[in-house]
């Protein structure tokens, strides 16, 4: 029990699009991500445990005190808003240093702290600038340590990069993973885009819909999706019917997933297929899996260093990733048996 | 920040309570002054008001509180209201064709004052001596006489087209001047009076709401002829010394009108409020007759040069103070109904 | 279990705000009002209940005038609109020096009292005005060539020219606000700029339109001295001319008090529409976060450079004209009426008590400069705090309650001042007549009449200020009324100055409510300035009016001033 940072028990909110149903929890010093789509309800998952939103049932306990009841400026949780919400009217240094009125330091201890602040986000002696000089990144980067500035217990972060660029967005992500790891703040960021949760996180939760898909390690969810939603929005693949497996299994035993009854659909990932477009030699797989012939190549997307090709087998349209460039229209591919998912 | 804030909303909610506070003690204080209502322009500092008051005050040791309470109909309808609650001892500006009104309100307390022996006997409009008389007028027509060549000498003749949009008139609904008018038109025209008020309509240039703003308009040159008194030339006699300025009698009469003052019935001071009754028809005369521009009722009365120069009404009309007061509010929706075309 | 969100303690925070205001607002307004309303159903002894509206509608008289009111206040409106419209284009997307200048000058006419503005037309455009005496002697003529005044034209022109500086406000500040990129996409799929302006800008336009539209709609509706005096007769008078008339004509309260009934429904109705187009376009400007505005102005052209010239002295010439003469003719006097003209200062020093000739009372004038500003300081200051509170309740919620408590807010702009005065008139007679009483009313008059102008500085832009600054304040530790006072009030700090301006520069010139409230013992500037009127003193008048016209333009500069210093 200790060492949980945060739990939710069983929070349920109503609204009219769903009802908010979420339990899970943190444990001290993680980096959790929560995913989803727009609207399924992150944002206000991170709301409700600031406290700026009521719910009507569940609990939330922060470092083993149930907390519900507690008012917004007494839970010392720190939430980065999407639009950062610096106060106009204050320079960077106001800013950060809010909270820190509500703390006995005194003004040298509170000049300090601004110091130590702004050096860890790279924004040393930016003290008196005025919010409306600075750009995206740096405003960012100021809403980040005014949130660290008043110790919390817990940091959340609202899709705190979609309103930047590419690149901004991969440096960005970057500093907040190496923030996390100086100041060992039990963090909660929420995001619409699952590369960038799959990349800083230790662990990832899927939201749908105001529920929660599933949760685990990146690569948990990456490879070992629970769902159809949570496999199909967390990276590309291809799902089929259960019903090819029969038509395209190869193997060398006599061994073949018999759970066919249970599961109807079968799902991998464009990495784990194997291209080869050379008719002449062998297909280069020994282990039992699953082979497509006369596979018609319909477009071909450079991702820089990889190819993401779009394939069609019979009626079914199969995603495809080749290391090499493929230049032959009709193609084999194959997908080895314990690199597919299966699902209901 | 914080602390400023409360102090000064504190002090923005005491200072209210602290005249409030004021206002108690103050009601319950002076039970001993005479309470004069009067019209706006008597207690206003242009007015007789700050001449009269004091000098009274002065020569009998009574004090006096001049309460500024409208003209006319005006001030007859507040008493009215306050018939239950009144406030008044004395009430100066009811007209004579208030007469017949204010005789059936039976508001007020006849008395004759021995001052009444000095005013002529046409000027006696209340034989019951309840309004007595202390101030009277003739209407007429001032004109520019910088711009002004020809000269109107009857009502008809400021029909003729040469006077295109060149009067000013007054509404007489609000206005006694105006009424008058109105009445003046009665008497000249009798039934008819309604065709002159529709021939006369090209030639206003406006009908303003009151004998000031009118005669306002006429002095900053915005038209040639306005409806006024025979007296006001007198002001721009005395202070500006010009004599620009001058009233035109017509040969078939001009209308006249007798002000008046009263004691209030239910007064608690019925001595100093006769003693006030007195004053104003002797030694305030003068004064009232500068101040207001118009005659006085004292025949005694010395006025200054520039009286002279006055052009003197060749005849003065009247109209039947029953007459008036059945006909009246007939003659004045006969008028707004011909003039709102 | 019932939880405490944050989003229930600001709502308890903000709705406990609005509550002394509320309170205030019912015992000064509506009070006074029901004493005047209760008046209309049963008045004196002789009429039976209701008698008053039945007789009312019978006369043809009223039907006259009730159409009227209607007719003018339309007519007005349009003509405003159409002045308004180039200078709002003109604001919008072009920007050259002086801009908020331009903006101050054109809000001055509306603060000054109504009898200064009709002075100044006077002067101005009147027959033996500044116009006409210029055009006569320009081109040698006998009769004044612009007959104007004392006509539907005057009325119309007066109303112009006191209301379309409020849809040049209104509708420039709604369309520097819009996308160009509308325009753009507009443009690219084959529209050309008229066509790209009658179906895109236009429409995007219209709640501001609308909006600017039945507040003036609604002043000229309830317009008083303009129509008393430029009017010039009864063909050309409205109801609140008419209550005014009958309050004092007879004492006949009970027809005045049913007029003002049926004033009161008409202009309720106006302000609710008012309202309802205001709140649309406020949150329709609340989905823009960080624009960046200043990118979007046009560049100049000769023709913009001459067309932008030409209407700042047109319009400034409609605006400064009246008022130019009013200071005009305080700098100079006469020895002899009708004698040559000279520039003197004689009115100003018979106003500071300097000299004493002729009209003594221009000596009481210094006091009443005094009184003004004490009187109008309070009532600011009290008008501010209140108007800031009732915003804050108003801000927070959009339903059909908060609708209703704004409409109850407003309610001292819907009605007319004429009938405010009755209301207090009556109120009057029963509370007493001592002279701190007497002070306590005007000034609780003048708070009750100036909140709604400083509410409708404050709300549009509280409103569409981002709500997630009091939610960052919430999470870092400050409670809610922390929060309101260190991040929301600094925030609004423009537009709660602009708020005090307007209503210390109303308090100033307020005049009807003072009038009946004061009689002879409290005198403010404006009630002095009647009283010159009164004994046609023009020139005394204009002496104080020219003091009025400087006080306010000190404020809105200040102001605008405070404007400047943007965050965003």
């Amino acid at each position: 029990m200790s060492n949980k940072a945060l739990i939710c028990s069983d929070i349920v909110v109503e609204y009219p699009e769903f009802t908010l149903r979420v339990t899970f929890d943190a444990q001290n010093g993680e980096f959790i991500s929560i995913v989803g789509p727009s609207g399924c309800g992150k944002s206000t998952t991170l709301q409700l445990i600031s406290g700026l939103i009521p719910h009507t049932s569940g609990e939330v306990f922060l470092h083993g005190e149930e907390i519900s009841t507690t008012a917004v400026w007494e839970r010392n949780i720190a939430l980065v808003f999407q639009d950062y919400a610096l106060f106009p009217h204050l320079n960077v240094e106001q800013n950060v240093a809010y909270s820190l009125r509500y703390k006995k330091l005194s003004k040298k201890e509170r000049k300090e702290r601004v110091k130590t602040l702004l050096e860890l986000v790279e924004l040393t002696g930016y003290n008196k600038r005025k919010m409306n000089t600075l750009s995206g990144g740096e405003r960012q980067r100021i809403a980040i340590a005014r949130a660290l500035a008043m110790e919390p217990k817990l940091l959340l972060l609202d899709e705190p990069l979609s309103a930047l660029d590419a690149k901004l967005r991969s440096s960005l992500r970057k500093h907040i993973r190496h923030i996390h790891e100086q100041t060992h703040i039990t963090t909660l960021y929420v995001t619409h885009d699952q590369q960038e949760a799959l990349s800083i996180s230790d662990r990832v939760i899927v939201m749908n819909n105001g529920t929660i898909e599933q949760m685990g390690t990146p690569e948990e969810v990456y490879n070992n999706p629970s769902s159809v939603f949570v496999a199909t929005f967390m990276g590309e693949g291809t799902l089929l019917p259960t019903t090819i497996i029969n038509q395209s299994v190869q193997s060398s035993y006599q061994v073949v997933e018999t759970n066919e009854e249970r599961y109807s659909q079968l799902f991998f990932r464009p990495e784990k297929v194997i291209v080869h477009q050379d008719r002449h030699t062998q297909f280069p797989e020994f282990l039992p899996h699953l082979r497509f012939d006369n596979v018609e190549v319909l477009s071909r997307e450079y991702q820089g260093g990889l190819y993401l090709l779009t394939c069609q087998w019979r009626e079914y349209q199969i995603l495809a990733q080749s290391t090499h460039a493929i230049t032959s229209d009709t193609i084999s591919l194959g997908v080895r048996l314990s690199d597919i998912v299966y699902f209901e | 920040m914080k602390r400023y804030t409360c102090t000064l909303v504190l002090a923005l909610i005491l200072t209210p309570l602290a005249l409030f506070s004021g206002a108690i003690k103050e009601q319950i204080a002076e039970p001993d002054e005479l309470i004069v209502y009067a019209y706006d322009s008597f207690v206003s500092e242009w007015g007789p008001g700050p001449l009269v008051i004091p000098a009274f005050e002065q020569q009998t040791g009574i004090k006096v509180r001049l309460v500024s309470s409208g003209h006319g109909g005006e001030l007859l309808s507040k008493l009215l209201l306050e018939r239950n609650h009144p406030k008044a001892d004395v009430v100066i500006g009811l007209e004579s064709e208030l007469a017949q009104k204010a005789i059936d309100s039976k508001l007020f307390l006849p008395y004759r004052s021995p001052m009444m022996d000095y005013v002529p006997t046409f000027l006696h409009f209340d034989p019951t001596y309840c309004l007595v008389p202390f101030n009277y007028g003739v209407y007429a027509f001032n004109y520019d006489s910088h711009t002004l060549k020809d000269i109107p000498s009857s009502l008809d003749d400021l029909l003729d087209p040469k006077w295109r949009k060149s009067i000013i008139l007054i509404d007489p609904r609000i206005s006694n001047v105006g009424l008058g008018l109105l009445e003046w038109t009665v008497a000249i025209y009798g039934d008819d009076y309604l065709s002159w008020w529709e021939n006369i309509k090209p030639n206003v240039l406006t009908i303003t709401d009151g004998w000031s703003s009118a005669y306002g308009l006429f002095t900053e040159g915005e038209a040639p002829l306005v409806l006024s008194y025979t007296t006001s030339p007198v002001y721009h006699i005395l202070y500006e010394e010009s004599d620009r300025y001058k009233a035109v009698v017509f040969d078939e009469g001009n209308m006249s009108v007798i002000e008046g003052a009263a004691i209030v019935a239910s007064t608690q001071k019925r001595a100093e409020a006769q003693l006030f009754i007195d004053f104003l028809l002797s030694d305030a005369q003068k004064d009232i007759a500068v101040a207001n521009v118009m005659y006085p009722v004292n025949s005694n009365t010395v006025l200054p040069d520039a009286f002279d120069q006055l052009v003197q009404p060749t005849k003065e009309l009247t109209l039947d103070s029953e007459l008036v007061h059945a006909q009246r509010q007939t003659w004045i929706d006969r008028w707004v109904e011909v003039m709102s075309k | 279990m019932k939880k405490l969100g944050a989003l229930h303690s600001q709502q308890r925070f903000y709705r406990l705000l609005g509550l002394p205001a509320l309170v205030l607002l019912t015992l000064l307004f509506v009070v006074p009002l029901t004493f005047t309303l209760s008046r209309a159903f049963s008045g004196d002894e002789s009429l039976y209940f209701g008698e008053a509206f039945i007789t009312l509608f019978r006369q043809p008289y009223t039907w006259t005038i009730i159409r009227f009111s209607l007719l003018q206040a339309f007519v007005s409106t349009i003509v405003s609109l159409l002045i308004a419209f180039p200078g709002a284009y003109l604001l919008a997307n072009y920007r050259f020096r002086g801009k908020g200048f331009v903006k101050a000058i054109c809000t001055l006419p509306f603060v000054l009292p109504s009898i200064l503005v009709v002075l100044g037309f006077v002067i101005f455009y009147g027959n033996s005005g500044i116009l006409n005496t210029l055009l006569m002697d320009l081109f040698t003529l006998d009769t004044p060539p612009l007959q104007i005044l004392y006509s539907f034209k005057a009325i119309i022109l007066a109303h112009a020219f006191y209301n379309f500086p409020i849809a040049l406000s209104l509708i420039s500040t709604r369309w520097e606000n819009l996308s160009p990129s509308y325009e753009g996409a507009a443009l690219t799929l084959g529209s050309n700029r008229w066509e790209a302006f009658r179906r895109i800008t236009l429409p995007n336009l219209m709640s501001s339109v609308l909006s600017a539209s039945s507040l003036i709609f609604l002043f000229c509706f309830s317009s008083f001295a303009i129509l008393l005096v430029l009017g010039g007769g009864p063909q050309f008078s409205n109801i609140e001319v008419e209550i005014y008339r009958r309050a004092k004509l007879s004492g006949d309260m009970t027809t005045a008090s049913a007029l003002a009934l049926i004033s009161i429904v008409i202009t309720l109705a106006l302000v609710l529409l008012h309202l309802l187009f205001q709140r649309r376009g406020s949150y329709e400007q609340e989905s823009q976060l960080f624009e960046q505005v200043n990118s979007s102005y046009k560049k100049h052209s000769l023709v913009s450079s001459l067309l932008i010239a030409l209407y700042v002295i047109i319009s400034f010439g409609f605006v400064l004209g009246p008022l130019g003469a009013i200071i005009w003719r305080s700098f100079t006097s006469s020895i002899t009426r009708g004698g040559a003209t000279q520039l003197s200062l004689k009115w100003y020093k018979e106003l500071l008590g300097l000299n004493s000739s002729g009209t003594a009372f221009i000596s009481t004038a210094l006091s009443s400069v005094i009184y003004s500003f004490i009187i109008a300081l309070i009532s600011a200051s009290i008008a501010t705090v209140l108007g800031l509170m009732l915003s804050a309740r108003l801000a927070r919620k959009s339903d059909t309650d908060s609708l209703a408590v704004e409409l109850y807010a407003m309610l001292p702009m819907a009605v007319s001042s004429v009938v405010v005065g009755l209301g207090y008139y009556l109120v009057g007679r029963v509370v007493g007549t001592t002279f701190s009483m007497r002070l306590l009313l005007v000034l609780l008059a003048h708070v009750v009449i100036a909140s709604p102008f400083v509410i409708r500085s404050i709300l549009p832009d509280y409103r569409s200020m981002s709500k997630t600054y009091m939610q960052a304040a919430l999470t870092l530790g400050s409670t809610v009324r922390q929060s309101f006072l260190l991040v929301e009030l600094p925030l609004l700090r423009s537009s709660i100055i602009t708020g005090f301006a307007f209503a210390f520069a109303i308090s100033m010139g307020e005049m009807n409510a003072t009038l009946i409230l004061s009689e002879s013992n409290i005198v403010t500037i404006p009630v002095i300035m009647y009283r010159l009127i009164g004994s046609y003193n023009y020139s005394g008048a204009c002496a104080l009016g020219t003091l009025l016209i400087g006080v306010s333009v000190a404020l809105f500069g200040l102001s605008e001033a405070s404007k400047r210093r943007r965050y965003e």
